[in-house]
């Protein structure tokens, strides 16, 4: 079976545990290109944001100028608990952007990555 | 010569404040450097005042994905201190593998992270094959990928999984066998050898302190760099342990396994360190009369790094900052970078 054709430039902002399993993702084992999802090396060529991690009201206005830069349509995906809109930390706030597909577990399994790369796919569709 | 101020980060949204490096410039030759780290752990040591220590450690443990279990390890021991609770010989056993497979996972990502940095993907992807190998240990091990709340004061969550300690030993193998590969990809490589290897690695042992000169002379890479040294003396470390854990085994099959403690109400205030190859972790933990965290405060490796930044840059191009920095991820942690 042939991979997919890329279909996701994606960008990530903030840097956590979550992150960490992210990477791993893109390993050899779970192969993160093959669903077509590939990264981007600015955020005007991306249209998939990936926002781990909790978010901070510095991070919020960052995630706003991402958003504006990307290109349409813009998809946006929250990686772990934190991202999600709650976790461990008093500050934490919820993405100012709309939010596709929320990924939860601190951290998500690449698993659960995949399958919510999957459910943008279908969006997409 | 010019003062200008560098700003890196936050990274991690615990941090208040991002690094700052003071560089006096000549050109673009870095002449003098003061470098100030993040207050990473402030946030956490605030936090966790008033919560019962079983609670707190849950936010502990959090600071670092990396090291949640030597984190762990650490709060449970200070905790257990004070309150005088005696743990067996096998769940110091079960402690010490699972805080040597969380550096080995540690390192590996940072050699995975390196290669990345270089452009080398090959070897990116062979290290991090690895180590998805050695997340299935750790999760065999401790139920999650990260061995968040594994250690807790009085115990482990869980004991030993059957066959464990076979595939334990046969990743170990693997990767010995397969290190050779991975080093020439790696570490000789244009890139690698002209420009990483000269700049950034540390090797002065006197200013970092966790490599020692036996470790360095145990391997046959010699005075290369500590990265490699560091790696195979883990590999072997673990190693002695897993074998440790079997004759423990096979002396004491019941082993005495303990379950973790429950809520003790017991004051207190304890000071503890904990040696790593990666250096010394300090703790001051004081628990109120109900359990409750009364004051904390954690002392990680990173901090002794500090002086290691300054002849690692001084006298550099400022253009190779990012690569020496890179390099020096090993010692210093993530969230402190």
């Amino acid at each position: 079976m042939s991979a997919i054709k890329p279909s996701f430039k994606y960008i990530r902002v903030g840097m956590t545990c979550c992150g960490d399993d992210w990477i791993q993702t893109e390993s050899s084992r779970y192969d993160l290109e093959r669903l077509g999802c590939a990264p981007a090396n600015h955020a005007e060529e991306a249209n998939l944001l990936v926002i781990q991690g909790a978010i901070n009201d510095a991070l919020r206005a960052e995630i706003e100028i991402f958003y504006e830069k990307m290109v349409e349509p813009r998809l946006v995906m929250a990686l772990g608990t934190c991202a999600c809109g709650g976790g461990l930390f008093p500050f934490d706030r919820s993405p100012s952007v709309p939010v596709n597909v929320y990924v939860t577990g601190c951290p998500p399994r690449p698993e659960a990555i995949m399958n919510g790369v999957i459910s943008l796919r279908e969006l997409q569709k | 010569m010019i003062q200008q101020s560098l700003i890196l980060g936050p990274i991690h949204t615990w941090l208040p404040g991002p690094m700052r490096i003071s560089l006096g410039m000549t050109g673009d030759r870095m002449m003098s450097v003061d470098p100030g780290f993040g207050y990473s752990t402030r946030g956490i040591e605030e936090r966790v005042k008033g919560l019962p220590f079983l609670r707190a450690q849950i936010l502990f443990s959090r600071t670092e994905p990396e090291s949640a279990l030597i984190l762990d390890r650490l709060f449970s021991e200070a905790v257990e201190e004070i309150t005088g609770t005696k743990v067996s010989d096998r769940v110091l056993w079960i402690r010490g593998i699972a805080a040597e497979v969380g550096e080995l996972n540690f390192q590996l990502k940072y050699l995975a992270k390196m290669a990345s940095r270089m452009g080398l993907k090959i070897p990116f992807h062979a290290i991090l094959k690895h180590r998805e190998n050695l997340f299935d240990l750790l999760e065999l091990l401790t139920g999650s990928r990260y061995g968040y709340s594994f250690v807790l004061p009085g115990g482990v969550r869980f004991d030993l999984t059957d066959g464990f300690q076979e595939r334990l030993e046969s990743w170990v193998r693997n990767f010995q066998s397969d290190y050779g590969r991975l080093e020439e990809l790696l570490c000789w490589t244009h890139g690698f050898q002209n420009r990483l290897r000269t700049l950034g690695v540390v090797v002065n042992t006197e200013d970092c302190g966790f490599v020692s000169e036996a470790a360095v002379e145990d391997t046959r890479l010699g005075q290369v760099s500590h990265v490699e040294s560091r790696l195979l003396f883990s590999l072997k470390s673990c190693l002695e342990i897993a074998r440790d854990l079997e004759q423990g085994l096979v002396e004491n099959p019941s082993g005495g396994f303990r379950e973790p403690c429950g809520p003790v109400a017991r004051s207190g205030e304890v000071q503890g360190e904990f040696d790593t190859l990666r250096g010394t972790w300090k703790i001051t933990l004081a628990l109120d009369s109900s359990a409750g965290v009364e004051s904390f405060s954690v002392v990680t490796p990173s901090d002794r790094i500090r002086n290691s930044i300054v002849p690692a840059l001084e006298g550099e191009s400022i253009e190779d900052l990012p690569l020496i920095l890179e390099s020096l991820s090993l010692s210093v942690s993530e969230i402190d970078r």
